[in-house]
Parts: C-alpha cells; structure tokens; sequence
C-alpha cells in the first residue's frame, strides 16, 4: 500500500495504442490528483484522450507508463481478480450509449453490477427499488428501457451506477444523447449524488457541464492542464 | 474534502482480500469435502477393521451324539485352548460352534479335547467365520419374512 494524500491520484501517466506499425500517444504525460467527493469535470475535445484517462481511472485499461492510485491502492500492480473487486467496490460507470440490457426490466438492469456481491435476493431487490426510486422511476421499474425516453434510460444507467453504493462515479459523456433539458436534468442528479457524498468524473466536450462541477481538468493533446 | 484512509478502510481490505465477502467457493467445497470423507469413513472403517480381525478365523460346528447336553467342563477346555475365541451352543443343544484362529490352532486339537471327556461327537462343518455370520444372518431375515 503507498502512502497517499487524496482520493485519486495520477502519476506519470502515459498511454500508447498500437495499431501494426502505428503509435499513437493517447496520453502523453498526466500527473493530477482528486480529492473526496469533489466533482470533477475532465474538459476535452473528441481525440484529446479523455475517454481514456477514464477507463484507465476506472481500472479497465493499462496504462503503458504511471501509476493510478485510488485510496492508496495501485490499481495496476493489484491482480486481475483485485482490480474487478476494485470496480465492484469503489466504481460507478455511466456511459454515454447507456449500454442497458433491452430484454430486462429496469429493476433487473439495475440489479446486474449486485449479482456478484453475495447479498441475498430481497436486499438486492430492495437497494435496486431505492435507487430507482431515488433516480425518479420508481413507476417505471418493471419496464423494458425501450419503453423510456433517452433522459430516464440515462436515469437507469444512474440508477444502476449508485446501486452498489461506489464512492466514485465516472461518467463519460452522459449527456452526449440528451437534448438540453434532460441533460440539466441528469447533471442535477450527478451534483445531488456529489453531495450525498459520491466523488464524480464526468468526462465531456460540453462547456456546460463545467458549471456544475466543483473544478475542472482540461486535457488536449494527452496532456492536462488543471 | 480533505482525504480520510480510515474511511474505505473496509472495501480497501476487500479489495486486497483481508476481509471476505461471505463464504467463499474454497471454503465450501472444503467443508462438502470433509462431510464425504467422514461419512464414507464411517461406513469402511468399522468393516475394515471387522476385516482385519476377522480374516484368520474359522467355525467348526459339532454335534454331539453320545449324551444330550454338552458337559460344562469339556466346553471350559476347548475354550481354554490357545487360539480357540469362542465356543456358542446353537438354540439345538446339542450343537457347539467352535471359533478358532486356523493360524494358532487346528480342528486335531480340538477334536482330542473331546475324545479326553469320551465324547462322542461329529463334525458337521467347518467354514470360515465370516462366511458363518452372514449365512446365520440370511437365515435369521428369511425366518422373520416368513
């Protein structure tokens, strides 16, 4: 275990993809901290090597070069098996594309990140009727997310984040798919979890998206600049 | 906020295996493991060592025929015989199971016990002791059903 000061801490960052012959540098050099239940934007352009530093926070891409701390943790000097118990424990991910299951019902797209936590089938249903109640479809849990508009499948993608009660919700792009109104919406639900005490990464090329968050990191050209 | 290590202290020790999530698959196996274990070592042990204890031994079954009750002190000879671990009079009174160890002692020494008290007595068989047990016990269980 390393000793840390902050929540999140980024070290050296550096991420190369490979395709044959070709090299691209998606982060060159990042180096930044985030501290408890802060609300994070992470400002970029499309290419700037946000969606990357996102999945490489939330412990799903390797990076080539650095250290990822999370609570002191080295993500990626932990196991295969520690770093998805790292995910279950700690991490929340919404998506842009919401990435639900269209044949299950809002509470069992909601219940899928608790089936690997070993609680038993009522409290499980129990925590997914809460958060879907705390996302505001709670009318609407035994749907199927073609039966909901794009703001409240967002909703589900929220809902099915906070199930397992994470301490960090990244989210990339999540009002990438919104028109202006839902996607306040979704950014007001994000600022309320922010201050019932989830630290949330929001990665976006809205400008908007800025006025919610308690500070912003800007990243171009895999660089970043707080 | 100002970042508190004492706060995820709990999934931090999760995560790095010190704390379990509930009983885990090792553990479970380990446990249906010992039960089989146990419950086939209750059922092969006790035979096995019925087995063992029970291998070098022989009944030979006498009747007698010269009088109609075994004498007291001619049956108190042949068990005292080296080798000899039980003599059972059969529900007919005249009949007498000798149980004997064939390594230690054999039927010419018996058979001389008899003849020291002027007995006269027949060999109707001579089989081994476990064989005896269960063909009795077959008997027993066919007199019951009928």
């Amino acid at each position: 275990m390393t000793q840390v000061n902050h929540l999140i801490e980024i070290q050296g960052l550096k991420k190369i993809y490979q395709s044959g012959g070709t090299k691209v540098d998606a982060i060159k050099q990042m180096e930044f901290f985030i501290d408890d239940e802060e609300f994070i934007a992470i400002m970029g352009q499309s290419g700037s090597g946000k969606s990357t530093l996102l999945s490489i926070m939330g412990a799903l891409n390797h990076p080539t070069q650095g250290k990822v701390l999370v609570d002191s943790l080295d993500l990626y000097s932990l196991s295969g098996e520690q770093r998805a118990d790292f995910r279950s424990e700690y991490i929340g991910f919404i998506f842009q594309s919401f990435q639900l299951i269209p044949y299950l019902t809002v509470l069992e797209n909601v219940k899928l990140p608790m089936a690997v936590t070993g609680q038993k089938k009522k409290i499980k249903n129990q925590m997914a009727l809460e958060v879907i109640d705390r996302v505001g479809l709670g009318a609407k849990a035994y749907r199927l997310p073609d039966q909901l508009s794009g703001g409240e499948q967002e909703r589900v993608a929220v809902a099915r984040a906070i199930v397992n009660k994470p301490p960090i919700i990244l989210a990339d792009e999540p009002t990438g798919n919104l028109d202006s109104k839902t996607a306040e919406e979704i950014m007001l639900l994000l600022q309320s979890l922010n201050k019932d005490g989830h630290t949330v990464i929001v990665v976006t090329h809205n400008q908007d998206i800025k006025a919610y968050a308690t500070r912003s990191i800007n990243v171009q050209d895999g660089e970043c600049f707080a | 906020m100002v970042y508190d290590p004492e706060k995820y202290r709990e999934k931090r020790e999760k995560v790095l295996g010190i704390r379990k999530r509930g009983v885990g698959f090792g553990t479970i196996a380990m446990v249906v493991s010992l039960l089989i274990i146990a419950g086939l070592s209750v059922v092969t042990i006790p035979q096995a060592i019925s087995y063992m204890a029970t291998r070098n031994l022989d009944d030979a079954i006498f009747k007698l025929e010269s009088e109609t009750k075994w004498p007291a002190e001619a049956i108190a000879g042949i068990t005292a015989i080296k080798g000899v671990k039980n003599t059972v009079k059969d529900e007919h009174t005249t009949r007498l199971v000798v149980t004997y160890d064939r390594r230690l002692v054999n039927l010419s020494k018996i058979t001389a016990k008899f003849d020291q008290h002027n007995l006269n007595v027949t060999l109707l068989n001579q089989v081994n002791h476990r064989q005896h047990q269960n063909t009795m016990k077959k008997e027993e269980e066919e007199l019951e059903a009928s």
